[in-house]
């Protein structure tokens, strides 16, 4: 799920602070899915990923930057 | 371009851009990998409306802006002047395929996220949807058929529900009544237009380029990108190919596919047509007009429906997913929504009596709420899948629907 959201700046700062490894893991995904789409190929069925297995490398991330920009909102009116 | 000598880009170049730059936007831009044939659209409007500007211009050096001389002068282009009839089935049916296009186009941003991405190419679009719509119901009236005359005099009262209006209105037509005087300002309002098109066109395009396009599996691609030639110049000249089959086999074929037959007779100001209706491309405005029985409720509905699609970058902000295509409820929802814009389109063109005018009314509630309704399903769809996530616990069914639907219900 996380390799479907959309480009926004807080993702950018979000993929800056993930590890090397999530990071190649996620490339890989999105050339695998470009790829396949542009050939009209379906992934095999084994291959796919089933919802409890997803692991959301992403959304922890988002969220603690969408918490630190509200943080720094709040600091910044009451200055 | 190819031939141009590169500079290379110095201090001392100031706000303008250096040779090369121009040739890196222009031909080196990075695109996604995957655009698929919905990305035609963009450069087929661009090449119909070269087309429309083209032979519109050449229809203008034999077309006379006069009530007495209009249907005469078009007479005379249809039949004397050297292939003027091949120029005028040309613009008429390159009118027709410019609003399929256009409809195709926004169709394909609704469904892939685009207002999401380029919020600012998003309302340009929207611009210049109504500029032409503006400049097609204009040269609608320049050959002064009986639709003509009937549909300015149909849209132009549409004025007088605003306060003033009816003073604008004797300001548009330049009298009381419609004339030749307002047959000139129309004539010379759909010359111009174009003009501002085309710039906009230019605008919209530029605006594209400070984030760049959208693609169908809306992923995040920045780092994998082609550039735009060979690969998407090569596709857009294929679908130019196409475009202009099907609108040469159009002139030569079908030439008066979408007319009126009502249109080839003189016009009685003294007698109002049975049916009163504009070309297709504005009869699903036209049916959503005539299903509010008040006057002026109709004009604002027409409005708000036309210009509806503003909504969605403003009620989409928190959307995570670009594209529709990991949201099977918003597609059906889609798809619902094209169905009634083409079953609108239908009812349009009927008789306003009987089951068309519910049929009418049902449309027009279906068309609106949509509009709010597939950014609404599409962002609940991806709540429901993160919060998914947080379960540990086998689930039945049951719990799963009412796991979809209860944030939206607890909240309340």
């Amino acid at each position: 799920r996380d390799d479907m959201r959309r480009e926004t700046p807080i993702l950018k700062e979000a993929l800056k602070r993930i590890s090397r490894q999530d990071l190649e893991a996620r490339n890989f995904r999105i050339a695998r899915a470009t790829v396949l789409y542009n050939a009209k190929i379906e992934l095999p069925r084994e291959q796919w990923t089933e919802l409890d297995e997803d692991k959301l490398y992403l959304t922890p991330h988002v969220e603690a930057i969408k918490k630190e920009l509200k943080e720094r909102k709040d600091f910044e009116k009451s200055k | 371009l190819l031939s141009v000598s590169f500079v290379e880009a110095s201090a001392d170049d100031g706000p303008g851009k250096s040779v090369s730059n121009y040739y890196y936007e222009a031909l080196k831009y990075p695109c996604p990998p995957n655009l698929s044939v919905w990305w035609n659209m963009g450069s087929m409007l661009f090449l119909i409306l070269g087309a429309q500007i083209l032979t519109g211009v050449m229809l203008t050096m034999n077309y006379t802006a006069d009530e007495q001389l209009a249907v005469v002068s078009v007479d005379y282009i249809m039949r004397d002047a050297n292939y003027g009839w091949i120029i005028r089935s040309l613009h008429m049916g390159g009118a027709s395929m410019f609003f399929a296009l256009i409809y195709m186009h926004i169709a394909r941003g609704v469904y892939f996220g685009a207002y999401l991405k380029n919020t600012h190419v998003w309302y340009s679009g929207l611009t210049l949807y109504l500029l032409s719509m503006g400049v097609g119901f204009l040269g609608y009236v320049l050959p002064w058929g009986v639709m003509s005359y009937w549909g300015l005099t149909v849209i132009t009262n549409m004025m007088t529900v605003i306060p003033g209006g009816a003073r604008a209105l004797d300001w548009f037509q330049g009298g009381f009544v419609i004339s030749t005087v307002t047959l000139k300002r129309v004539f010379v309002l759909h010359f111009l237009l174009p003009f501002v098109i085309l710039g906009l066109s230019l605008a919209h395009v530029l605006l594209l380029h400070v984030n760049g396009s959208s693609n169908p599996l809306g992923l995040d691609e920045t780092n994998f990108s082609v550039p735009f030639h060979p690969y998407y110049s090569i596709k857009d000249l294929a679908g130019f190919a196409l475009l202009l089959a099907g609108l040469v086999g159009m002139t030569f074929t079908f030439a008066s596919l979408t007319a009126d037959p009502l249109q080839w007779q003189p016009i009685n100001k003294m007698k109002t047509p049975a049916v009163i209706k504009p070309e297709w491309y504005f009869l699903y405005a036209y049916a959503i007009l005539r299903s509010i029985p008040h006057k002026a409720g109709g004009v604002f509905t027409m409005f708000a429906a036309i210009a509806g699609i503003a909504v969605f970058p403003m009620i989409s902000s928190n959307e995570n997913f670009q594209s529709m295509k990991a949201c099977p409820p918003a597609r059906l929802m889609f798809v619902i929504w094209v169905a009634n814009f083409m079953f609108l389109t239908v009812i349009g063109a009927q008789e306003p009596t009987g089951g068309w005018v519910l049929a009418g009314q049902f449309g027009t509630i279906l068309h609106l709420s949509a509009l709010v309704m597939i950014p609404m399903i599409k962002a609940d769809w991806e709540f429901y899948l993160f919060m998914t996530a947080q379960l540990d616990e086998e689930e039945s069914v049951v719990n799963d629907v009412k796991r979809f639907l209860g944030p939206r219900l607890l909240s309340n």
